[in-house]
Order: C-alpha cells, then structure tokens, then sequence
C-alpha cells in the first residue's frame, strides 16, 4: 500500500489557501494605503482649511459646510504609484442662495478666500473645476464648490462642469451612505469579521476614520484599484478607468453577491464581486454609436461613463483590464506553494508591497521561532503567537547547525 | 536530587510517537531495531504539499529526506 492519508482534505486545503492568500492580501492592503499618519495630517489639514473657510467675512462662507469626498471618504484610498502624491477631494457645500452667482464667479470666490491666507496662497492651484492646494511631498487637496441640487430629492449637490458654463448634478454625501450601507452587509460564510464604524460630529463633517478591519467590501476596492494602476503602468494611462467607476461596479456587486451566494472564503467574496462588475454596466447603441452608462444611483443625469462616450477605447481597456485582474484572482485560487502566491501577487499588485509584506510575515515567523512562541498545528501548519490552537506541537529554537 | 538521564528511545517508542503525533499522520514499518516512517507535511496554510520519509536505525541518528517534490525545480521557481 503506497497511498497516503490525505493530510488535509482537498476541499480543506483549497479552503486553508484561499484564507491564507486572504491573509497576504488584507496585510497588502494595509500596504498600499495612506498610513494612520498620513491620514491624520490630511484630516488636520482638512478641518484647517474648513475653519479658514467659515471664518471668513462673507455670509455665503459662514454658512458653508465642507466635508470630504471620494476614496477618502470611502476609506479606499491607496497610495498612488511612483511616488505621486495622493489626492484628497474636499466639497465646499454653499447654500442655494449662492447659485444665483453661477458656476465661474462661486468658483472664483472660494478662490479668492483660498488665496487671502498666508501659507495657501503659496501652494494654490486653479484646475478647471475646483482649487487644488497642492502640501508638497504629502497630498493634494482638491476644493469643488458645489450648491444644493433642488431637484435632487436625496440631498444632492450641483457643481461645476468642466467649462464653468453650467451645473453638473453629483451627490458624495448620498454616494457615502450608500456605500457605507452596502460595505456593511456581510457575507454569509464560516468566518465573519466586524465592520468598521464611523463616527459624526459637528458642521464641518468629521474625516472619515476607519478601524481595525475594513470590511471586505473597501479591501476590494483597494486592490482592484492597485491592480489597476499596476495595469495602465504598461498600458496606457490615459485609458485607466477612474476609481468612481471601479468603486462603483465593486459595491453593486457586492450587494449582490452578499444576497444571493453562501461563501466558503473571502477569496470567494473576491471572486464573486470581480466577476459581477461588469453587469452593472449598462450599453446602448445610438445612431450606430455605442453608449455606455455606469449610472450614479443616488442622484439623477450623472453617468460615471459619460468620457466613455466619448472615448470608446477606454470602455475597450476597461473590459480588457477587467479580463485581466478575473484570470489573475481566479489563477492565485490555483495555486500551491507561497513562492507561486508571491509571485503572482507581485505580478498583480507590485514588487514592492509585497514583497514587504511577507519580508515582514518571515520576520514574524522568526521573531515568534526566538521567542519559543512558534507551533506546528495539525491541518494549519506554522502557528504562531500564544495561540490556543488545540494539538498544536512546538517548534524547538532552531540551532542551525547546518550553517556551520 | 537524582538527574534524570536523557535516555535515547527505541526504534519502537519512535515508530509510536510518530504514530500517535497527528502533525506527522503518515506510515511506516518498524523492523528490528529500525523504522521507517513516511508521512506528508505542508508548513503554512499557501505552501506545497511535501512527502517526507524518515529512516532511523537505534544508535544512529535519523536521517530525512524531502521525497516530493524535489526541491532543485522549486528554487528555481522561485528566483
């Protein structure tokens, strides 16, 4: 008889993969996102500039809120690639009373205010839509006026277009909500993780703080975000589909996957969502030429695809990407042998962070080794840490003799 | 106060605990004195399976081999 007991399952074996690629990816993410830190300084920053704003002469700024928005806001963000800064988008919300000065001349006021403080004057930036203020070698703060938007019945706002000629529906604080409701939901399956919280207070909106673990929903979105940085790299990046869109598709398929499937793994989560995302993206043909439309749900006329329609090659590189990252997760759910997980990975997302993150997993394994802190679990393997693994055998203090 | 003799352990006493340890659930045969034990092993939950056997003779030292899969083929994939 030469057969062997199967150690594990090979269902169990796929399963303990799949958690443990999990297990890489959750530290990869913590990577690539804006550091605890960094994330202070910009919500420092913020509300600085926040109380600039209302404490200045004119009515139409003492009544103004700003609050964040965009991956910031989401707790998405990621640390852009080669260096660059990242990018924090802020909303200067008037009253309606300021439309009456139009799109160009509200625009001009927030800059005005902007410039009137010794230290922004400095590092202030006209783009075509908002005022950039630009703290070298941290981020950049992008500053939208915006206006209530009257015939939005979910609290949506008005901005400028790309001209200043007109007002452009949007809605970030009802894009939040709704995000926030569907990162909440959790998937039905054997390990269940809580959920960041959120706290509120006060008129100028409190940054946005995440803790401890994000839910799987934002993690998602950071790696899809990563992968596709890591993509338009060698491809052209101009056609990088904006991360509004990727978020977008990412949380309607998380909804849906969350509602209809029972998970055996996050990585199955993962999966699910990378596969749906282009279902919530809707196509016509009109006068011969395709329309695309990824629809901003909790507002009316704003289509996240409308450069699409413009562009057709960037809806093309999109499903090309899409393509791409879908072979790339399902082929690291085939794999066997942390060399292969951590070169795919470093295929996917980058050398750098992953590489750090499993220097840091060796170091660990070797930290727990010193400590006498290290165990050998039936089906787990190398446990570390006082963990109360049942059966778990310990490893003794390696003397290396081999070396020698 | 008597010092307790770090006495070696018989092929046989080996052969039972591996038997009985599940880290190493595997098989083997016990002969006058030697064993062999041959068993699988995966070091964390994303590495590869390996089949190991270990050969041990009383008053020698036991010596392990990495049976599959050979190791050469997979440093090379992963320089």
């Amino acid at each position: 008889m030469n057969a062997l007991a199967p150690f594990v399952a090979h269902s169990d074996r796929t399963l303990l993969r799949k958690n443990g690629t999990v297990g890489i990816l959750e530290r990869l993410c913590a990577v690539i996102e804006p550091t605890d830190t960094q994330k202070d300084n910009a919500k420092d920053k913020y509300e600085t500039v926040g109380s600039w704003l209302a404490d200045a002469p004119q009515y139409l700024f003492s009544v103004a809120r700003i609050s964040p928005q965009g991956s910031f806001a989401l707790g998405t963000a990621t640390k852009p690639l080669n260096g660059l800064e990242y990018d924090v988008d802020l909303l200067c919300r008037f009253t309606a009373f300021a439309g009456g000065l139009g799109p160009a001349d509200l625009k001009r006021l927030l800059g005005d205010r902007l410039r009137e403080h010794g230290v922004y004057r400095f590092i202030l930036q006209e783009m075509p839509r908002c005022w950039r203020l630009n703290f070298e070698g941290e981020f950049h703060m992008d500053i939208t006026p915006s206006i209530p938007n009257a015939a939005c019945g979910n609290g949506g706002e008005l901005v400028p277009d790309r001209k200043l000629r007109a007002w452009k529906p949007t809605n970030p604080s009802g894009y939040l909500k709704l995000f926030e409701k569907r990162a909440a939901l959790t998937p039905v399956m054997r390990l269940q993780k809580a959920l960041a919280a959120m706290d509120s207070r006060g008129a100028v909106d409190p940054f946005p703080k995440h803790v401890g673990f994000k839910g799987i929903l934002r993690r998602i979105v950071q790696l899809l975000k990563r992968h596709r940085d890591i993509y338009f790299e060698t491809v052209d990046e101009s056609l990088r589909p904006i991360s509004v869109i990727l978020t977008t598709l990412a949380a309607r398929a998380y909804e849906f996957s969350v509602g209809k499937y029972v998970f055996d793994s996050e990585f199955d989560v993962m999966l699910a969502v990378v596969r749906a995302m282009p279902y919530y993206i809707e196509h016509h043909t009109q006068y011969g030429k395709p329309q695309w439309y990824i629809d901003n749900e909790t507002t009316e006329g704003e289509n996240f695809a409308e450069k699409w329609n413009l562009h057709p090659e960037r809806a093309a590189a999109f499903f090309e990407w899409h393509r791409q990252i879908l072979a790339d997760v399902e082929h690291l759910a085939t794999l066997e042998g942390s060399d292969q997980v951590t070169k795919s990975l470093a295929q996917a997302f980058g050398n750098q962070p992953v590489n750090q993150v499993v220097a840091a997993m060796a170091e660990e394994v070797n930290t727990a080794r010193q400590h006498r802190m290290l165990s050998v679990a039936p089906q787990i393997g190398i446990v570390t840490g006082a963990s109360a693994v049942p059966r778990a055998t310990p490893v003794r203090s390696n003397t290396f003799y081999g070396r020698k | 106060m008597r010092c307790r003799q770090n006495r070696n352990l018989s092929a046989a006493q080996q052969y039972l605990a591996l038997r009985s340890n599940p880290i190493s659930t595997g098989h083997g045969l016990l002969s006058r004195g030697q064993l062999t034990w041959t068993w699988q092993a995966t070091p964390s939950a994303l590495s590869r399976v390996y089949t190991l056997h270990v050969e041990f003779k009383e008053g020698g030292t036991p010596k392990v081999f990495v049976d599959q899969p050979e190791l050469l083929p997979v440093w090379w994939t992963a320089s």
